[in-house]
Formats: C-alpha cells, structure tokens, sequence
C-alpha cells in the first residue's frame, strides 16, 4: 500500500475516538456548570467553567481527587456519577484506539519510510544504493565507508538486517530502510531518481530479485550505474540486455583466476591482490598440472571445465548434488572410482559447504598431498575450511563484494587485470618485484583523480608548468627519500590507457592514478599535490618567495 | 446523499450559527453573551475540526486551517474571560476583548463555510 495514503487513513481513523473524547468531555463540564452547589459559606454557587472542567479532567483519567473547591451537594454527586460513567469508558475507549493506531504496521511503516526519505534528500553528498544486507553487502559497506568517497543507502526487507546495521554505528551514518527494493515507490524514496545518486548495487543470491530491482532502477533513471550480482543459473547475459552497466559473475571471476593461476603464480598473485589479498607469491599459488578432479554441477562446473579445457589440464568431472551425495553409499569408493589416487588437485565446488567439507575431508584421507580448492557458499563456514587447511578458497560474498568495490573505488583495475594478462613471465615477475620493494607485500591500492578536488596544487600547477610523475613521487623532499608509491596506471581523460607509466611521463590534469602505496607515503602524497609551497619546493627544490616585496622583483 | 457530507456539514455550519449566536449584540454588554454558547461553540468547533481531519484534497488543507484558526480564536476568548474571573472583576473593557476574539473566530469559520460549500457546489454528481 502506498504510504502517503496511510497516514491520511490514520487520520480518517482517528476521527471517531477524537469526537468521542470531546463530547465526552464537554456534556459533563456544562451539565457541573448548571446545577447548583453550596459554597463554604453554605450559599448558593455555580461551579465555574474551570473548576468543573477540572473536575472532568480528573474524573475522566480516574485520577479522583475528590470534591473540590468544596463538597459536593446531592444533584451535583449525580451528575459527577454520571461522569464517571461516560467519561472513563471513553476516555480508555479513544486511548486504546489512538495508541492501537500507532501500532499499526502500516502506519509505522509509513512513519519510518517518511523519517528514511528525509534523510535521503538530505543527504548532499554522491551516494550508492546497495540493495541487500547480505555477507556480501556488509564486505562492501565496510570498503566503501573507509574510502568515504560516496555516502550509502541501505534496503533490506529483512528486520534483523537492518537492526544488525544500525548496530554497527557506521560513521558517516548509512540510512536505512526495511523494505522490498524491487518496489518502484521504495527505490524512489532511496533516491534512484536524485541526480547525486551515482550507483545502484544488487547483491542478492536471487537472480530474479536482482532481475527485478536493475529493471525497475533502470527505467527510473536511464543515467544511473547499475551493478549486479549475477547467480546461479544464468550468466548475467540478461542482465547486461535491460542495461546493468556491471554484472558481477562470481563463476567467471572464479574461473579467471584458475586460469591465471596455470598460466602463472605470479598473474594470479596480482589478481587476487587487487580482489583484495596480500601481494606475496606462496606456494599454495602454485597450482599442480597433474589430473584434476572437479566436483560440482551446473553453471560453475561447467566454467571450471572450460578452464580447464583451455589450459589443457586433464580432470575427471564428478556431477555431484544434494542428492547424489546421499546416495553414495561411501565416499571413499566413489572417489577412488574417479581416480584420486593419482589426482593432483580437486576442486569441491558444490553450493552446499556441508558436502564441500566432507568431499575435502575424504579426498585428504585417501590421498594427503592433493592441493584442495574450495567454493565456500556461506562466510560463516570460514573457521571450518580453514581448520582443514584447504589450500584455496574461494568465497562467494567475499569475491562479489570486492569486485562491485572495485568497479565503484576504482575501475581502473579491471583495464590494469586486462594489460598485465597479456605480460610475458618475465614481465610480471619485474613488475610484482617493482611494487614489493618499493612498497611492501600488503600496499594500499588506490584510484585518485587531478582535479581541484583532490589534488588542489597540483592541478593548478598542471595549468603553467609540466610535471613528470618521477618529479612527484622520486626523492620529492631533495633528501634522497622516495615515496613508497608505484602508479600502475594513468588513464587520461581522452580515455587512453597508460599501463605502468614511466617517471619521465607527464602528468595532465584529469588524469586517473591507479597506485599502489603504504598509508604514511599516501598522506605525504597529498599533502604534496594539495599545497602550493609544498608543491613548489618538491618541484623546484628551493623555497617558493612568500612575500611579493617590492625590491625582490 | 453521502452521510459524510451530512455529518461534515451539520457540524461545520453548526459551528458558524454558534459562534454568529454568541458574537451578536453590543460587543461590550456581558449578558448579550452567554457564556454557554460560546462553550457550544468550542465544542462545536473542535468537532467540525475532528470531522475535517484525514482529507487529502487541496480544499481539505485549507478548510483544516480555517478550523485551527477558529479554535485558536475561540479558546483564547474563552481563556481570557475565564482568567478574568479568576483574578480580577470583568469590566466592559476586558469584555470586549472576549467578543472581539470570538468575532475573529466568527470570520474564519465564515471563510470555512464559503470554502464547503463551494466544493460541495463544484461536484457534478
């Protein structure tokens, strides 16, 4: 029901205990007025209007505090009698309705929607609506919020998420709303149709909900950014056809990944880097070439095979379900029947954990040294996993929120992923040796833009002098020190992109920075490209004159 | 015929007679005006106030506004006269501030009237 006419039906409903209270107020208050008492002075009195209107006011709530100004005479007590009998009754009668009216569902629901869409309008800042509390949109609330680029925007339908939000006290706050997003009125009030409203992430399991929310989004704001999480069944290809600018396909990311990881060690180490691991090769990066045994079913399986098929690794695919599972009488013969004596590596990719532990579990009791990869569904299972030192894993939540992280933070690293897959051995290995040692085996990786906004100086010094980017970053203080800073990218504003840029490159205004970078040098970067004097000495290597004085022309 | 329209109208038009009952005669004899009609008239008017509530047409807003201003006006009348005989003695003065009060309340329940039966003349069924 819409809201608006809610509250309006509230009112309608208040009308009958409102006129009720009234009347039974007023009838009791002239009828006092009119009878005759007898004051201290054992005259004849009227009570006043405000005396008897006192005397109703505690009558009615049977508060009682008896006969005032003075005792009453007889015709009087009949008339108080009457009171008590009209009055209370209605008086519980209006309060009990008005009080159930304000615990009615749709009218709270109501209430809180107005209370969300205020804050929503007021909110002046860029914004993301992230429909779904799920793992996987906690993941990426938390990596937005540290960044603090854009503000967020929270639908939930679920009661308990929305309460397990507002209990993590995020600052900047994160309004909040429990309410069915694929409803046009809902995506309205977050905001879809405001133009600070720069995109829309749907991170639901349900490929159908996800369908449902991007249509109606899209149709509402034909210039939003729409991100989705494709599941399952499908692929994203219907997606893509009703304009979701990004799907997040979990299976394919997943895929990748096993596909850089046979190529090479070091691909995948700078991949899942930028999907947000640690920049140091292991050696449970090294994937085994030996026979494979993939257990799983639909729509993954069916990508790991074509890995696998593209890499030419010889696997054995075991079509494994609930179902199936049950039947087997024991997992031990079933899996020497595929051969896991001579496997190398399985993959238990099935989306129930339950069977992905237990196909782990026995795989490693007939044979100790097979590598084990892993899909886990959900994030609480993580403990379990870990416990059975699987050697990868692969969690859902985990990949789709980093992925929509760094389409939204920065999507230069999708263009950086393409570049360095088509990088000879040799290559990557220099270029993940470049970034360790200048930086570290964990740094930072960011997207910055030259503009006034965040890089106030050196834009403006971009306008009358060129600047390399070996200027900035090498030796900036003149006292033999380096930024431990490596750019991994520049994309100008003409679109061109410049993969692992030299030093003596020059810098534009408008240009994107992909770097990677320790905390303390990211704040020395800025303090550098935000202050003029600053700027100038790293530039000039002597002090900018600060004062115009009339002999130092 | 709409029981609603009745009701409504019973009360918005009752709550103008009671307040024009009370206004009328020399604005600063006391027993021109009777202290009784103008408690009808509050009642009166915080009924046709109740009965205004929950309509959402533009006419609606504004014929809800007409019935704050006369219940403002009415109550601050019968507020002053109540206060007076409390504290003090009721002069002619004093009087005429009660009337006067009350007559504004008179023009805003004239303009709410105007208003009901304008919407109601402008209905084609």
């Amino acid at each position: 029901m819409n809201n608006e006419s809610s509250i309006w039906l509230f009112l309608r409903k208040m009308r009958a205990p409102l006129i009720v209270l009234n009347l039974a107020h007023a009838i009791p208050v002239i009828l006092l007025t009119l009878v005759p008492g007898i004051n201290a002075e054992g005259n004849s009195a009227h009570l006043s209007f405000f005396d008897a209107m006192y005397i109703v006011g505690y009558t009615a709530t049977t508060i009682g505090f008896g006969e005032i100004p003075y005792p009453f005479t007889y015709p009087q007590r009949i008339i108080v009698l009457l009171t008590i009998y009209t009055t209370v009754p209605a008086w519980l009668y209006a309060l009990g309705s008005i009080i159930a009216l304000l615990q009615d569902k749709l009218f709270v629901y109501a209430l809180r929607m107005n209370a969300f869409r205020r804050k929503v309008s007021h909110l002046s800042q860029d914004f993301i609506i992230v429909c779904g509390y799920t793992d996987a949109g906690k993941l990426l609330i938390e990596k937005l919020n540290q960044d603090n680029l854009y503000r967020i925007v929270v639908i939930d339908k679920s009661i308990e998420k929305i309460e397990a939000l507002q209990g993590e006290l995020y600052m900047p706050s994160i309004p909040a709303i429990v309410a069915d997003a694929s409803m046009t009125d809902v995506l309205r009030s977050s905001g879809a149709l405001s133009p600070n409203c720069k995109f829309l992430v749907t991170l639901f399991d349900d490929d159908q909900l996800n369908l449902k929310i991007s249509v109606r989004a899209r149709i509402l704001n034909e210039s939003l950014e729409i991100i989705a999480r494709s599941g399952v069944k499908h692929g994203g290809e219907n997606l893509s056809n009703i304009g979701v600018n990004h799907v997040i396909d979990i299976f394919s990311i997943i895929a990748q990944r096993i596909d850089f990881a046979l190529k090479s060690p070091y691909l995948f180490n700078l991949l899942s880097w930028v999907q947000g691991g640690n920049l140091h090769v292991s050696k449970s990066d090294i994937l085994p070439t030996g026979k494979y045994i993939v257990c799983s079913r639909g729509r993954f399986g069916k990508t790991i095979q074509n890995t696998l098929d593209k890499n030419n690794i010889d696997y054995t695919y075991l079509d494994i379900n609930k179902e199936i599972h049950e039947k087997v009488s024991s997992d031990q013969d079933f899996f020497l029947e595929a051969g896991i004596l001579e496997a190398s590596c399985i993959i238990a990719g099935t989306n129930d954990d339950a069977i992905n532990l237990s196909i782990i579990a026995t795989a490693r009791a007939l044979n100790p040294r097979i590598f084990a990869i892993v899909r886990e569904n959900e994030m609480e299972e993580r403990s379990l996993f870990s416990h059975l030192r699987v050697d990868k894993i692969f969690i859902l939540d985990q990949i789709a929120a980093l992925d929509g992280y760094n389409y939204i933070d920065r999507p230069m690293t999708f263009e950086f992923i393409e570049g360095i897959g088509q990088f000879e051995k040799e290559k990557l290995v220099d270029t993940l040796l470049t970034i360790t040692d200048r930086v570290n085996k964990r740094p930072a990786l960011l997207e910055m833009k030259i503009d006034k906004n965040t890089m106030y100086a050196l834009a403006q010094f971009l306008e009358h002098t060129p600047v390399t980017l070996g200027q900035i970053l090498n030796n900036p203080y003149h006292d033999g020190v380096d930024l431990e800073i490596v750019v991994l990218g520049i994309k100008r504003q003409s679109g061109e992109f410049i993969l692992l840029p030299t030093s003596e490159i020059f810098l534009q205004s408008n240009d994107r920075l992909l770097f990677a970078s320790t905390r303390p040098s990211l704040e020395r970067f800025r303090t550098i490209v935000n202050h003029y004097y600053e700027l100038y000495f790293v530039i000039h290597g002597v002090e900018a004159s600060r004062l115009a004085l009339p002999w130092s022309r | 015929m709409n029981s609603e329209k009745v009701i409504s109208g019973f009360f918005i038009i009752l709550a103008l007679t009671l307040n024009f009952g009370f206004v009328v005669g020399d604005i600063d004899v006391i027993a021109y005006h009777s202290v009784y009609e103008l408690v009808a008239a509050i009642v009166v008017n915080l009924i046709a106030t109740i009965m205004k509530l929950g309509d959402k047409t533009q006419t609606g807003s504004v014929l809800l506004a007409t019935s704050f201003v006369a219940d403002l006006q009415l109550i601050a009348a019968a507020s002053v006269w109540g206060i007076v005989n409390m504290t003090a003695v009721m002069t002619p003065e004093l009087f005429t501030i009660v009337v006067s009060l009350a007559t504004g309340a008179l023009v805003a329940n004239i303009i709410s009237v105007a208003l009901f039966v304008g919407e109601t003349l402008l209905l084609k069924r």
